[in-house]
């Protein structure tokens, strides 16, 4: 049997649009089941914390109940050493896991993160001249380009290399192909990186016709200054739930009343290059 | 602090000329190893994506109020009222070096990161960097002690570049203090940058720089400078330094400062590039940013032209110059820079040429030191160590040296990882080699036929003494062991005098005989008061003076023998160093 559909929704407040709260209640479940077992770790290991602490405690009082006279004084300082060393462990240990810092392994990211955008900027880029040479493309077209590519580097499980190939035309040059899948050659590398150590994400999902939000977009060259969202360009680069590394880059159009807005949050519009549906989920609401 | 007054936890701030991060680690039995230590990287700064740095930069108003820092302040730069003395201040940790040597050639470095060509000489570069370190300390403490830890427990490092003088250490040092941190160099260490990033190699497992008897060069490829240093593992598998650091302003800045005069500057116009620069700022940021990346992604083996998208706001720029009738382009500027492989190659080739130059130097002399030639091992780290071609060129032109080159895992990180193993365990050097010849003027034995008659004196045992002899404590590229002070005792010339007074001296020579010979200079005095014991026989009166010697600073105490009260010297290092 089908679920039933709610008919409430939720007005987000970062873009002022209607969400049904289905799609919220099973985005906000998503997430709850991600994070859960990390919480449970956390509880788990504040516990232990906890319980350590208070031994050390207990027994430096003891120890310090000990401290009668001068005879005392040598296994005094012995036992403080120890009790000072166990402190020191456990402070280690909450710092480890409650310090907030990023290990060196998560600080890999960074360097991931680069390599994205270097990979778009220099051979994503360099393939959109090599295909568009001699066509007197536009900014938009150019970025249209850009934003195909980048759709099957990353916005689906695997490198959709033939997707990308087939979009060349059947008249591409040999060097022509050969760059595309270079290109997905490294892009599978890449994404083989960002897939160890903390959990990433390429993030797609954008919501058509309204300003870009600063904080988490920026726009591409040849955009319509202060504009209205019309594509992305290439994703965001999201680690852990919502560290963001890279902005998603976008294409901002200037705003013309008969442009219709598409309800998924995704392009519609008909100049805008055809990018397939997003594997995320839907829209923010925070 | 414990109650045995030991640190809890350490932490490093790499403060740099583009860019400052922090990082630390708990102390505890389960971290001893290095290279099992667990270090936690900050990277979470305010106004700004996630990220181990945020820039060395602030924001300050017409009567030099911070107005912002760190990224906000290049952010806010852009809504600055135009004409109200405000001003961004950038790269002013360049500026704490001396001025009057070889920096003044220099001078305009160029913000990486950021696109903003600097002067390196501000005046108040001090005052800057305790406004910047004010910030960046306040965010570290405020992290550190949030968890488990007590502002008493840290044990601080700040990095510093090896080919800064004392002066200059000492400078950093005092702005330090300023900023907040203590004032103890037991609780305030300070690091060389690329001894850090030896031992973030040797904590990644590189066991040769353990083994004993390995010798080893660290080029820390910076963005404004290259500092290089050398090390020799000792038996027990700490390190000497072999030859004294060296460097140069050889970073890729200069290749930044090229792409902004030879590329984008005859592309769009000096004049125009000069506006943006001046008024405009912020527009390039993304843009060199993007070049920075471009520049990281250049090999040997490209074939490819290197292209740089434009930033948004600096292609809107572009646009309003040119609808100003300011541009003469005929058509719209394009949305991206091509370089071709030759010019970038150029380009490469005038940084790359000046890093190989020092390093085959410095190579030249650690084979003289240690009486070896061969079998070295080169580690390359700092951020121009990431560009794949300055990595190619460098084992390329290193082919035919019997050296192994080696390049971490994450060359960018390796300097401030390792300045917490660092403040983990200083021990971990045993010596370093003296940037000059240190010592006391004093009288010595007269040696007639050697000594000019004009300093002979006679003193109260009827003794021929010459004045103002040079009395070489450690002499210039002699090993420092921190752990064992060099020490001297001296007697009064006079039978009725009351104090001594020491003249510490300094000077490039290794071997001086006086102390006013060209090149030596007075660096400090200390006083010693002999007043509670003139009842003593004269020749039983005695002084005491030693000099300790750590990474970065010196200092000496001297005592009177029977009074045993010591003095300490302060002492203020000279700039001329």
């Amino acid at each position: 049997m089908a679920k039933p559909v709610s008919r409430v929704q939720l007005l987000a407040e970062s873009n002022g649009q209607y969400i049904p709260i289905d799609n919220w209640l099973s985005w906000a479940e998503d997430q709850i089941a991600r994070h859960s077992a990390e919480i449970d770790h956390l509880k788990r290991q504040s516990a232990e914390v906890n319980a350590q602490l208070a031994i050390v405690r207990s027994e430096l009082q003891a120890t310090v109940a000990l401290a009668k006279g001068p005879a005392e004084t040598a296994e005094l300082k012995h036992r403080m050493r120890e009790l000072d060393q166990r402190l020191n462990k456990i402070l280690a240990l909450v710092n480890d896991r409650l310090g907030g810092g990023q290990n060196e392994q998560g600080m890999l990211h960074h360097s991931h993160a680069q390599e994205y955008v270097s990979l778009v900027e220099q051979h994503v880029m360099s393939l959109m001249r090599q295909v568009l040479q001699g066509e007197d493309a536009t900014p938009m077209e150019k970025a249209g380009f850009v934003a195909l590519v980048c759709a099957a580097l990353f916005d689906s499980p695997q490198v959709r290399q033939e997707d990308l190939i087939r979009n060349l035309g059947p008249n591409a040059p040999a060097s022509t192909v050969d760059h595309a899948r270079d290109i997905c050659t490294r892009a599978r590398a890449l994404r083989g990186k960002v897939a160890d150590g903390r959990r990433q994400r390429w993030r797609f999902d954008f919501t058509y016709g309204v300003g870009l939000d600063a904080a988490w977009q920026e726009p591409w060259a040849g955009s319509f200054p202060d504009g209205l969202v019309d594509f992305v360009v290439c994703p965001a680069y999201v680690v852990d739930s919502d560290t963001l590394l890279v902005k998603q880059r976008v294409f901002t159009i200037m705003p013309h009343p008969d442009k219709a807005m598409s309800p998924q949050g995704r392009a519609t519009h008909p100049d805008a290059p055809a990018v397939p549906a997003s594997t995320d989920g839907p829209d923010e609401v925070d | 602090m414990n109650g045995m007054g030991q640190p809890r936890v350490v932490a490093a701030i790499d403060f740099g000329t583009h860019g400052t991060g922090f990082a630390w680690t708990g102390i505890s039995q389960d971290n001893g190893e290095i290279s099992a230590r667990h270090v936690s990287f900050f990277e979470d700064w305010p106004h700004q994506l996630s990220y181990p740095k945020t820039r060395s930069a602030v924001l300050l108003d017409a009567q030099g109020n911070l107005l912002s820092w760190g990224s906000r302040a290049e952010a806010d730069m852009a809504a600055m009222p135009k004409g109200s003395g405000w001003r961004l201040a950038v790269g002013f940790k360049m500026g704490l070096r001396d001025t009057t040597s070889e920096t003044t050639s220099v001078v305009a470095a160029l913000g990486a990161q950021a696109g903003i060509v600097l002067d390196a000489r501000a005046k108040d570069a001090y005052l800057l960097t305790v406004l910047c370190l004010q910030q960046v300390i306040a965010v570290a403490r405020d992290h550190i002690t949030r968890g488990a830890y007590e502002d008493q427990d840290i044990r601080w490092c700040l990095t510093v570049p090896a080919i800064w003088d004392h002066y200059t250490r000492d400078l950093l040092f005092k702005a330090a203090v300023a900023a907040g941190l203590p004032d103890d160099p037991d609780r305030l260490l300070l690091c060389q940058e690329p001894a850090a990033a030896a031992l973030y190699c040797v904590a990644k497992g590189e066991a040769l720089l353990s083994t004993p008897g390995t010798r080893f060069m660290v080029v820390d490829a910076g963005g404004g400078t290259v500092d290089i240093t050398s090390f020799q593992v000792a038996e027990d598998g700490r390190l000497n330094e072999l030859a004294p650091a060296t460097g140069a302003f050889a970073g890729s800045d200069f290749i930044n400062r090229a792409f902004l005069d030879d590329v984008l500057g005859e592309q769009f116009g000096t004049g125009i590039m000069g506006r943006i620069i001046n008024e405009q700022r912020a527009a390039l940021v993304s843009t060199m940013e993007a070049w920075e990346r471009a520049k990281r992604g250049f090999s040997l083996e490209s074939r490819e032209e290197l292209v740089i998208p434009l930033s948004a706001p600096l292609y809107a720029t572009l646009l309003k110059e040119q609808l100003a009738g300011r541009w003469r382009g005929g058509e719209d500027p394009a949305t991206e820079v091509v370089i071709s492989r030759e010019l970038a190659t150029s380009l490469f080739d005038k940084s790359v040429d000046a890093t190989m130059t020092h390093v085959t130097q410095h190579l030249a002399e650690m084979r003289t030191i240690s009486g070896v030639t061969g079998g070295e091992i080169i580690v390359l780290v700092g951020g121009f160590a990431e560009s794949p071609y300055l990595r190619a060129t460098f084992t390329e032109r290193m082919a035919g040296e019997s050296v192994r080159v080696v390049i971490p895992e994450q060359p960018s990180v390796a300097v401030l990882a390792g300045a917490v193993h660092f403040a983990y365990d200083p021990s971990v050097f045993l010596s370093w080699r003296a940037p000059f010849t240190l010592g006391i003027g004093v009288a010595k034995s007269f040696e007639p036929g050697k000594d000019p008659e004009s300093r002979k004196i006679t003193n109260f045992a009827g003794r021929q003494l010459c004045l103002g002899r040079f009395d070489i404590f450690v002499a210039n590229r002699d090993a420092l062991l921190p752990d064992e002070p060099v020490t001297r005792t001296y007697h009064p010339i006079a039978e009725d005098q009351t104090t001594i007074e020491l003249s510490l001296l300094s000077t490039a020579r290794r071997d001086p005989r006086y102390a006013d010979e060209p090149g030596a200079e007075s660096v400090a005095s200390v006083t010693i008061d002999l007043s509670g014991t003139m009842d003593v026989p004269v020749e039983e009166r005695e002084v005491e003076v030693a000099m300790y010697f750590a990474q970065t600073r010196v200092r000496v105490e001297a005592r009177n023998v029977h009074t045993n009260e010591p003095v300490t010297v302060d002492i203020e290092w000279r700039a001329t160093w």
